[in-house]
């Protein structure tokens, strides 16, 4: 994958990031669940992209100060962070963020849930005592207020000196008041040293236990002497408001002891995750249908339009095709987001993992590695990028390493095409049994992998394993939030394994359109099928054939196999390219055609029929356990950080799935089953 | 109200029960005494603000027993038995 994205990324964001003179960075920092990606929603009007820093490969959210009034400047979103001394990748981006030159802030703008200061000032000390020019936003105070309590701005910013602007981001107020005190802070500091990351060094080693207790000490001063009582008709603080502050105390525990009861939370889990896997389903399946279509006609009246050339067939198959081929899944990845993003904004996610936590520990995972396994049933690759949240190192690599087991959306045409050849048309239901089995298959292989591996792993390599989760209060999820960020997590996904699957897509064009076959074969055969089967694609089917025939496959399936490395769902239109199956008028839709045209293929040699219950049964076992995809390998070898385990996890499951797949068609024929 | 649990070291220390973050029923509340373990693990508990002196209540077990749900500080943390067991509390 490329490192440096400033080329890759639009003229926009070019200007955003190295224009001269550009105006002041902004770093937004706090805690997971204090409300700063809102507020950077709210100060950007959800228009910004993900960049990356020139040289490094992690991304930063940037966008332009478009709803701030009276100070533009450049705001930066940074991961969640606890401490500046990070425990996991993704802290990491953050704290790197703070201390290279060329992205330093010029002012930290930190972001603190009102109830739970001292908390989340602990961070804001450590960046004080570091010298950052600061400012203080305190998000929901209502939910304090509701509690009988409310935020002494003028007392906390006299306690921290330092500007404090109390608002509701959610509802946009308090802008004027919050730019008055940034461009105060900016031009103050304009002149002064930023922390270099020498000082970092000396602080972050001197941090020792003691300092952290005495910080803690400190905060809990501060947040007695900023938090007074509150009453909503101004009477004095009364029994009756502290009777409320503990009722809500009661209420969140109430809501808790549903979701996380050993009978009902256990069923609403499994409840909320088959809605999810019925919406990435049923409801993206009409959208994948019209992504299929629309690119499926773009291709024929391309080559309609442009004159009859290889440039024409290149730009049509291997770029256009390209591109439909990673369209197709956007439905399913970006209705996953939604429903994830749905379930994080509610504060459910964390009870989820939390939920998991035990049997994903007894596999030797975390329950962090919930979120990224159940991404990697929509596609491997955003799953691999959210494992950066587990802190644990060899609990992260084993969450990405048993990712690609998930069954993720681009093995459903495979299945389907293969469950119609093998259930017979009056036992519809016998297909959706069997394609949930194949669901399930994944988790299960994923939990077998993943507890060899840690059962030979030495207990030095795995570290100390924990889980510490913050489970955030229980509140109504915004709609517009959620919308943007699944659309911002789409547009990643996109940025991430788009250019890599066109690539890949316009590789394999060239294998199966090179060397142009002879002139004189033109004649009477589809020109199609001549180019393929003179081409280098074909020439590798033909040498792989002694190990595609263990499989029950001749040559042709194996270019079709060959192709599915830029996307599995490529296979299937390569079968019907390799076994000649033609689109015509009468359109019966091709996978319909190319079943009908799979019950009577044979072999070219012997005779016999290619496509038998065993053959499929084999292929559908490689597909489920074969790293089929060379876009996850890429973005795998990145978050691995280095090439070893990114190709021992290629050629592992790929072997693998290889040998069982052999060994399934070869058992099945030796029990009798054609 | 303390009830005191089956298995708690019951170590009368000034007239208060010690013990650790594990040991408490739902509801129950402890203050911090201190940090066992190993430095990493300690440091993340210190840093989450499981500081000398905070108070933690114990509000309930997840579904499969583990992680343990306590309150600290304004808000709910899931924690595993083993890091909870790490935490030295007075009741």
């Amino acid at each position: 994958m490329k490192t440096n994205s400033s080329s890759q990324g639009g003229p926009e964001r070019a200007v955003v990031l190295d224009a001269p003179g550009s105006p002041p960075l902004l770093a937004l920092v706090g805690s997971a669940n204090s409300g700063k990606t809102t507020l950077f929603n709210a100060l950007t009007g959800s228009h910004y992209n993900t960049v990356n820093y020139p040289g490094a490969t992690v991304e930063y959210t940037l966008g332009a100060s478009r709803h701030l009034p009276n100070f533009s400047c450049r705001v930066m979103d940074t991961p969640g962070l606890t401490s500046l001394v990070p425990s996991s990748p993704d802290e990491k981006v953050t704290v790197d963020a703070l201390f290279k030159e060329a992205f330093q802030p010029d002012v930290v703008l930190v972001v603190a849930d009102a109830n739970q200061l001292s908390r989340h000032l602990y961070l804001f000390r450590q960046l004080q005592q570091l010298g950052f020019p600061l400012v203080l936003v305190v998000t929901m105070e209502d939910l304090l207020r509701r509690k009988g309590l409310r935020v002494d701005e003028a007392r906390l910013s006299e306690l921290l000196d330092c500007p404090v602007i109390s608002m509701d981001p959610r509802k946009s107020d308090h802008l004027e008041a919050l730019s008055r005190a940034l461009r105060s802070v900016y031009s103050e500091a304009q002149d002064s040293p930023r922390p270099s990351p020498s000082q970092y060094e000396h602080f972050a080693s001197h941090l020792d236990e003691a300092h952290i207790a005495t910080l803690f000490q400190t905060l809990d001063q501060v947040e007695q002497l900023a938090l007074r009582p509150f009453s909503p008709e101004g009477s004095k603080e009364t029994a009756a408001s502290r009777d409320s502050r503990s009722s809500t105390y009661a209420r969140t525990a109430g809501a808790d002891g549903i979701l996380l009861h050993p009978f009902w939370g256990l069923l609403i889990f499994l409840l909320s995750m088959c809605a999810i896997f019925t919406a990435i389903f049923w409801m993206a399946t009409p959208l994948m249908n019209g992504i299929d279509f629309l690119f499926g006609h773009m291709v024929a009246g391309t080559k309609q339009l442009l004159p009859d050339s290889w440039l024409t067939d290149l730009f049509a198959d291997g770029i256009l095709g390209g591109i439909g081929a990673v369209s197709v899944f956007l439905p399913q990845i970006a209705i996953l987001f939604l429903c994830m993003g749905y379930l994080e904004d509610s504060g459910y996610l964390a009870r989820g993992a939390a939920l998991v936590d035990r049997p994903l520990s007894k596999i030797g995972l975390n329950g962090k590695s919930f979120v990224p396994l159940l991404s990697g049933y929509a596609c491997a690759i955003p799953g691999m990028m959210a494992a950066r949240t587990i802190s644990n190192r060899f609990e992260r690599r084993l969450t990405i390493f048993i990712i690609p087991l998930m069954s993720c959306s681009a093995r459903l045409p495979v299945y389907a095409l293969l469950l119609a050849f093998l259930i017979p048309k009056n036992k519809p239901w016998l297909g959706g049994l069997a394609l949930t089995g194949l669901y399930m298959m994944g988790i299960i292989l994923g939990a077998i992998v993943s507890t060899v591996i840690s059962r030979f792993a030495r207990m030095k390599s795995r570290g100390t394993s924990g889980f510490m989760l913050e489970l955030p209060a229980l509140r109504r999820p915004v709609p517009r939030v959620v919308v943007i960020s699944a659309w911002h997590k789409t547009a990643q996904y996109i940025r991430k394994a788009g250019p890599a699957i066109v690539v890949i897509s316009l590789g394999l064009w060239v294998l199966t359109h090179t060397p142009t076959p002879p002139k004189s074969m033109q004649v009477g055969e589809s020109s199609e099928y001549i180019t393929v089967s003179h081409s280098y694609a074909a020439s590798i089917g033909h040498v792989i054939e002694p190990m595609t025939r263990p499989l029950g496959l001749d040559w042709r399936g194996g270019v079709a196999m060959i192709c599915g490395f830029a996307a599995r769902e490529v296979f299937v239109s390569s079968l019907a390219l390799v076994y000649r199956v033609q689109e015509t008028q009468n359109d019966a839709g091709l996978s319909g055609k190319l079943l009908s045209r799979m019950h009577d293929l044979r072999f070219e040699d012997t005779g016999k029929l290619i496509f038998t219950p065993s053959t499929c049964v084999g292929m559908i076992v490689f597909f489920m356990i074969a790293l089929q995809c060379l876009s996850t390998v890429a973005v795998a070898r990145k978050e691995f950080g280095s090439w070893k385990p990114a190709i021992i996890q290629l050629t592992l499951f790929t072997g693998g799935a290889y040998l069982l797949a052999v060994i399934t068609v070869q058992g099945l024929r030796a029990l009798g089953v054609a | 109200m303390i009830r005191p649990v089956q298995d708690i070291p019951k170590e009368a220390v000034l007239g208060e029960t010690l013990t650790t973050l594990d040991k408490l029923e739902p509801f129950q509340e402890g203050v911090v005494t201190g940090i066992d373990g190993e430095k990493t693990s300690r440091r993340r508990l210190l840093e989450a603000g499981f500081v000398i002196g905070s108070r933690v209540r114990f509000l309930m077990a997840t579904p499969f027993r583990d992680p343990l749900v306590y309150s600290l500080r304004g808000t709910s943390i899931a924690l595993r038995k083993n890091e909870a067991r790490s935490v030295c509390i007075r009741l």
